[in-house]
């Protein structure tokens, strides 16, 4: 049996190939260095994709189960916690759109929301919704804010003069969706009816629920 | 003097006869089975500092020809051959020495089994190196999925849009384009079917999306692109939390650069896409775990499970799953539990993980979803060594009883 050898001086027969080694050693030596070689870094690469997959759910799905129908001239840029929508528009793409959720937290969760907007460029506040423009969205009542003039971010942000905002607040069973556009005075005012279409276009669209009937 | 006869046949042997010799020899296997022992060694021990992906990665890749063990951040200067290719000597080995060259007879017939059933077990190992599949879908009760997302992998989608203003079936750049990508290494991706082709650098395995005004004092001069830049992060253990980004440059056919982009991973369960126009028309780039469409969809019926008390340590849980094939005309209907999975050709659906209804919420499970061709080879590899070590030691145990008791006769 080929295990059954077990004496030391016939274990290493290697010492008695030195003729083959020396016929085949420099083809030997190659296919080792060829090996190693090709474990190096290839560098930069190029590869041509011609597969698609097929649709799927994944496809379909959105934040919050938030579908939005955005203009083709905004652009959109990286998402982050606060933005899950986020658009940039005008020819420097100094204009921003974005699309946040918020929980809504008391009955006047949207007026204080709003008024934060105000805070933001130094506006007095507002003491009733009802004050402001409304629009259905979603399916219920949103209400529409403007603004003028330096706008203080926050967060760490150098504040912006001369912009203006067209913002949209739609309070909705437990959350608050709220749509804002920032920039320049001429660039949001040449934007204003495609954020009301922006606004219009939102819809909640969850193709993954099958029934309601299981919830607990 | 002269030569022995012995000598002289072995001067009279042939290459052919000394490489097979060496490729059968015990010795091969005896030096194997070190290496392995060497790389099994020093791979556990790394992978409690390094994760299990990695050291997976490093010691038992294929494309790993050679190893270099670390410990503690320091190298051990023992280079080992990859554990796949030594695996793949010890096959060949295996195969001449215990299958071609073994004497044959009924009293090596057990061995000879035992022999095969290793081999078989070793070629499961490679069939599934080459051909598995593995992701995760996650369901909510009451949802359904028709895909899977890989753990680990990255993958760029590149959505056209159809004359609806929907997404259309995208285009993938594969896991397989990514791996071993530095950050200072381009990847250039060329789309024959589209005005366009893309350019990747900056890749990085584990990073953090920073928005420039809000984190000026941690950006140490990154590239920045709309307002945001790329920060590397250490990688940690669990791979799967490890967030992917990249820059990503859309050039016409001439190689001008139309767009710059930023792309990062970032772990929710829906595509948060960038844009760009080109040629009039929008496309939508998404950096994200690699996708894999089932062939069939699962509905999640109902899930339950329980925690064993004070911990996150899943006791037990079930998922009642209906299974939808085709148009939705066949409909099955399974229950999966712990160590109990659902398979459908070739494909096998594991309950991995559950997690409770948050306030006013669903409870989910998440199921391991693995496609691998020897899926059940091992099983089938250790009930034929079973059996042929049973062989052999039941002979020998024959022998030594029916040689012992003619003597005990003769005694009295």
């Amino acid at each position: 049996m080929y295990f059954r050898r077990s004496s030391l001086a016939r274990v290493f027969p290697v010492a008695r190939l030195r003729p083959a080694f020396r016929r085949w050693g420099g083809f030997l030596l190659f296919s080792v260095l060829a090996g190693l070689l090709s474990g190096c870094d290839p560098g930069d690469r190029e590869v041509t994709v011609t597969g698609r997959r097929n649709l799927v759910l994944w496809d379909r799905s959105f934040p919050n189960n938030l579908k939005d129908q955005a203009p083709e001239e905004w652009r959109r840029v990286p998402w982050t916690q606060m933005r899950y929508y986020n658009y940039r528009f005008g020819d420097s793409e100094e204009g921003e759109v974005w699309v946040s959720v918020i929980p809504r937290q008391g009955a006047d969760a949207a007026l204080l929301n709003v008024n934060r907007w105000y805070n933001q460029f130094r506006l007095p506040e507002i003491v009733t919704l009802e004050d402001l423009k409304q629009e259905t969205m979603l399916g219920v009542t949103g209400y529409l804010v403007e603004a003028e003039g330096a706008y203080h971010a926050g967060m760490g942000a150098d504040p912006r003069p001369e912009t203006r905002m067209l913002a949209a607040a739609i309070p909705i069973s437990s959350i608050i969706v709220t749509i804002k556009m920032i920039g320049s005075p001429a660039g949001v005012g040449a934007q204003q009816e495609a954020f009301l279409d922006y606004c219009r276009s939102l819809e909640f669209f969850d193709e993954a629920r099958i029934s309601k009937a299981e919830d607990e | 003097m002269s030569d022995s006869p012995s000598s002289k046949a072995s001067k009279q042997r042939s290459i052919g006869w000394w490489i097979f010799r060496v490729m059968a020899g015990f010795e091969l296997a005896t030096i194997c089975l070190l290496l392995l022992f060497a790389a099994t060694f020093f791979g556990t021990l790394e992978q409690t500092q390094v994760g299990l992906y990695l050291t997976l990665q490093k010691y038992f890749d294929m494309e790993a020809l050679f190893v270099i063990p670390e410990l503690n951040g320091k190298i051990i200067p023992l280079p080992l051959p990859g554990t796949f290719w030594v695996c793949a000597v010890l096959c060949v080995n295996m195969t001449l020495g215990g299958l071609v060259r073994i004497r044959k007879g009924w009293k090596t017939a057990g061995v000879i089994i035992a022999h095969f059933s290793m081999i078989f077990l070793m070629v499961a190992g490679a069939v599934s190196q080459v051909s598995k599949k593995e992701g995760v879908m996650h369901v909510y009760q009451g949802d359904r999925s028709d895909y899977a997302k890989s753990y680990t992998e990255p993958s760029i989608e590149i959505y056209p849009y159809d004359e609806q203003g929907e997404r259309d079936k995208p285009y993938v750049v594969e896991s397989e384009h990514f791996d071993g990508l530095d950050p200072d290494e381009r990847l250039t991706i060329r789309l024959p079917e589209l005005p366009f082709d893309l350019v990747v650098s900056g890749f990085r395995r584990s990073s953090e999306l920073l928005q420039l005004s809000r984190f000026k004092e941690q950006h140490k001069g990154e590239r920045v692109v709309d307002g945001f830049f790329l920060q590397e992060r250490p990688r940690v253990q669990q791979e799967e939390t490890n967030l992917t980004g990249c820059y990503l440059t859309v050039q016409d056919k001439e190689g001008n650069a139309l767009q710059e982009l930023i792309l990062h991973y970032n772990g929710m369960p829906f595509p948060t896409p960038v844009t760009a126009m080109v040629d009039g028309k929008r496309y939508e780039f998404s950096l994200t775990r690699w996708i894999w469409p089932m062939p069939f969809e699962v509905e999640l019926d109902k899930t339950m499970g329980e925690y064993w008390p004070g911990t996150q340590d899943p006791s037990w849980f079930q998922s009642d799953i209906t299974k939808v094939d085709g148009d939705g005309d066949l409909r099955k209907k399974y229950s999966i539990v712990m160590n109990k999975p659902m398979r459908h050709e070739g494909i096998t659906l594991y309950q991995a993980s559950w997690a409770p209804p948050a306030p006013g919420g669903r409870p989910s499970s998440g199921f391991a979803i693995v496609q691998n061709p020897s899926d059940q080879w091992p099983k089938w590899s250790l009930y034929i060594a079973s059996f042929g070590l049973m062989l052999h030691f039941g002979m020998k145990l024959f022998r030594f009883l029916s040689s012992s008791l003619p003597s005990k006769k003769s005694d009295a």
